[in-house]
């Protein structure tokens, strides 16, 4: 094996490994669905890379994955789960209309305070399932999940009530925001530079907290062993909130590009199912920052190519959505069952190498 | 000699998975959408998109649109490209722009984008691609006189029926029968439309009720809740499926539905199934009734081929408009397929003796003009005036109806 070592490292062999088995999985999965897993994969890749215009799509995916993935791998170091992020991201989403459709939506001051607003919401709304966590001895998973519902709650009531179209009364959503507080865009395919720079930003800023810096070693500590931060004289609530303000402050930033880039209005589900993804991608990505962001392109890919199905092979609307839950389910239970260590290991005996 | 067997067993399982994948990646099973059938040509075909904001087969409003243009691409022999689930919350991906970017790039020459919710979407791709002709049926963004026109978007244009008459038979068609005096009506979200709509099932109510049967109009409950969205949405719009129940449980026994799927008319078919004297008057599609033909009173319908096999035609032909279109019904056949935007089919628990009255008396005094709902006086729940005593309302005073009629319980969302 030190001879491989010389050309990739075991960690991304085996991930490749068992990266190709879940997709083998899921190939079969399409051809028992009388789908052909060659005609899929080809449309899903022209119809998300090999295009500009999707190509911008799937970075601005990427962008929304990325932050909801940053905020669970910071929980995740806290040993929290966050399952209140798809909140979070509601809030955010909140927070940038609410500054879109203030007096200021309309000038250059628009994005800048958008952007602070849906940080604010969310780290707001992070902190209230910390305190639920570390001051009402509520598990931050019925937290998280409680709060889902309040966020999803509050944004129907906004919609149907303060912020409501005149004379109409839909969940539709509200109306558009000013085109100021649009998220401006570069070239005719739209490349999307707002929120690419937001979650480059947040993914420095995190890399730089986490190496550099006592309260990413302080968060990492309240994980991994609570006690022995007691002893140490510090707060383990503390630092447990200051992690979900942090989450929830970095989602916040995909609601906002949710609203600046995508609906440019209010609508219920704006998360859509991203923060829950955001999970998945999390767990996939060993909760590894850098990581986190290949497997959210990935996914993202997925998402806009998956879109092209039912027009090009006129394939149902949820196979996407199947593929996706898919390739997860498979590469979860092969990590768990090492199946693909095995594989390798035999691999490797069968050509003589030890 | 057992290291040589491993050896054997895992090259000939190697084998065999790279056999399996190799397969699996050649065989192209169920990767094609089926072909429309080639029919004689009117004109050129031309391969056109169809944006649905439901599944395409809901027996309510998004199938009315699927079939429609199902019905012109096979008379035209032009290929029909379906992407349906597009709304935020099944679709919450793609927004309706970029689904038209999609069509576009597929080569799509035509594109409908069949909801009120997808109007935000549709305009700002009829401006992105100004050389696609659209259609946004439903809206009101080519009436020059409209409160929403859009001059400068020369490629977009809009297709509507007057369901208003479809709705007045149904309210017809539900006082024709009730016994209890109280009719429920399912709404889905409320704008003008959903308020014309109402106001004309109503309508259609009151005089059948009065007229037909020589009742006090005192003595008619007729009462409206809205659900918030065109269909149910979980954890967002109200169920449905409660609603209904909530009327049937409330001492309605015939409840109309406005909602673009089929759970009135399912719940109607439960209870009457199991002997409740309850009916139902389902919407949009014509085949609705066959979700429980016992409980139906009928289906008002739209009928989207013909205008838009016209469409399809007027673009082969490069001379397509982009124009305002309201459609009434064929009043020589209102349930001609070729024809009539507007139809009513008749259920099967509706009755001889109320069908001849509805289709002999009140559709025909519709056809001549004889009968004419929308003549004043009529007044809005708050008192004010929608049509002054002896004037005619005019298309916009329908089109743009900003409450619910005086006589009508429920919310007008003010």
């Amino acid at each position: 094996m030190a001879g491989m070592n010389r050309f990739y490292s075991k960690d991304s062999l085996e991930n490749l490994m068992a990266f190709g088995l879940a997709l083998f999985c899921t190939s079969i999965l399409l051809v028992l669905l009388g789908v052909s897993p060659w005609s899929t994969f080809i449309a899903i890749l022209e119809g998300s890379v090999l295009g500009l215009d999707s190509l911008s799509r799937v970075f601005v995916i990427t962008s929304i994955m990325s932050l909801s993935a940053f905020a669970l791998i910071v929980t995740f170091s806290c040993n929290m789960w966050n399952i209140g992020v798809e909140g979070q991201m509601m809030l955010g989403a909140i927070g940038a209309v609410f500054v879109a459709r203030s007096f200021i939506g309309d000038t250059l001051l628009s994005i800048p305070f958008m952007i602070i607003a849906a940080m604010c919401f969310g780290g707001i709304f992070g902190l209230i399932c910390g305190l639920l966590k570390t001051k009402g001895s509520v598990h931050e998973i019925f937290a998280g999940l409680g709060l889902d519902f309040v966020a999803a709650g509050l944004i129907v009531y906004l919609v149907i009530g303060p912020w409501k179209k005149e004379g109409i009364a839909s969940t539709s959503g509200t109306d558009i925001i000013p085109e100021m507080s649009w998220f401006p865009h570069l070239f005719d395919f739209k490349f999307p530079i707002i929120p690419i720079l937001l979650f480059g930003s947040m993914y420095l800023i995190l890399r730089f907290i986490y190496a550099k810096t006592s309260l990413g070693l302080k968060l990492k500590s309240v994980g991994s062993n609570t006690n022995a931060f007691s002893r140490l004289g510090l707060s383990p609530d503390m630092y447990i909130l200051f992690g979900f303000l942090i989450a929830g402050a970095v989602v916040g930033l995909a609601g906002a590009i949710q609203v600046g880039s995508i609906y440019h209005k209010l609508v219920p589900y704006i998360s859509g199912g991203y923060g829950f993804l955001g999970i998945l991608i999390a767990l996939v990505s060993g909760r590894k920052l850098s990581i986190a962001i290949v497997v959210s392109a990935f996914f993202a890919c997925l998402v806009v190519g998956g879109s092209t199905l039912q027009i090009k092979l006129g394939l149902h609307a949820s196979l996407p959505g199947i593929i996706q839950a898919s390739i997860v389910l498979f590469w979860l239970m092969i990590k768990a069952s090492s199946v693909h260590i095995k594989l390798i290991n035999a691999v490797s005996k069968s050509y003589g190498h030890s | 000699m057992v290291s040589s067997l491993k050896k054997m067993k895992l090259i000939a399982i190697s084998a065999t998975m790279s056999l399996l994948l190799a397969a699996m990646l050649a065989c192209n099973i169920g990767g094609e959408a089926d072909a429309p059938a080639a029919e004689p040509m009117a004109s050129e075909p031309i391969k056109f998109g169809m944006i649905l904001v439901g599944p395409r087969n809901d027996r309510g409003w998004s199938q009315a649109h699927h079939d429609g243009g199902a019905y012109a691409a096979q008379k035209t022999g032009s290929e029909m490209i379906v992407m349906d689930f597009i709304n935020p919350a099944d679709s919450p991906d793609i927004t309706v722009a970029q689904v038209v970017d999609q069509m576009v790039e597929q080569g799509a020459e035509l594109i409908f984008a069949t909801s009120e919710d997808m109007k935000d979407g549709i305009l700002e791709a009829a401006a992105s691609h100004p050389d696609v002709p659209m259609i946004w049926s439903s809206g009101d963004s080519a009436w020059a006189d409209g409160d929403a026109y859009h001059p400068e978007l020369a490629n977009l244009g809009n297709i509507m029926g007057k369901m208003e008459y479809g709705k007045m038979m149904a309210g017809c068609a539900a006082a024709l029968k009730t016994e209890t005096g109280n009719i429920g009506f399912v709404g889905p979200l409320i704008n003008a439309e959903t308020k014309r709509l109402a106001n004309s099932a109503y309508l259609g109510a009151k005089y059948c009720w009065e007229e037909s049967r020589g009742k006090n109009i005192a003595d008619l409950n007729f009462e409206i809740k809205w659900i918030g969205f065109w269909f149910h949405i979980p954890g967002v719009t109200l169920d449905p499926t409660v609603v209904t129940n909530d009327f049937y449980d409330s001492g309605a026994d015939v409840v109309i539905s406005g909602i673009d799927t089929t759970q009135v008319i399912v719940e109607a078919g439960k209870r009457n199934s199991s002997g409740e004297q309850v009916w139902a008057v389902p919407y949009d599609y014509h085949g609705a009734c066959a979700e429980a033909p016992g409980a139906c009173l009928g289906v008002p319908y739209f009928n989207w081929g013909p205008s838009y096999l016209n469409t399809i035609n007027a673009v082969a032909n490069d001379n397509f408009s982009a124009t305002w279109k309201w459609l009434g019904p064929d009043w020589s056949n209102i349930n001609n397929e070729d024809t009539s935007m507007i139809g009513f089919a008749k259920g099967d628990a509706l009755g001889d003796d109320n069908w001849d009255t509805l289709n002999n008396k009140f559709i025909k005094g519709l056809a001549n003009g004889d009968i004419n709902l929308f003549k004043g006086p009529l007044q809005y729940q708050d008192g004010s005036t929608f049509v002054a005593a002896g004037e005619e309302a005019s298309d916009k005073q329908i089109w743009y109806t900003t409450g619910l009629l005086e006589g009508i319980i429920g919310d007008a969302g003010d």
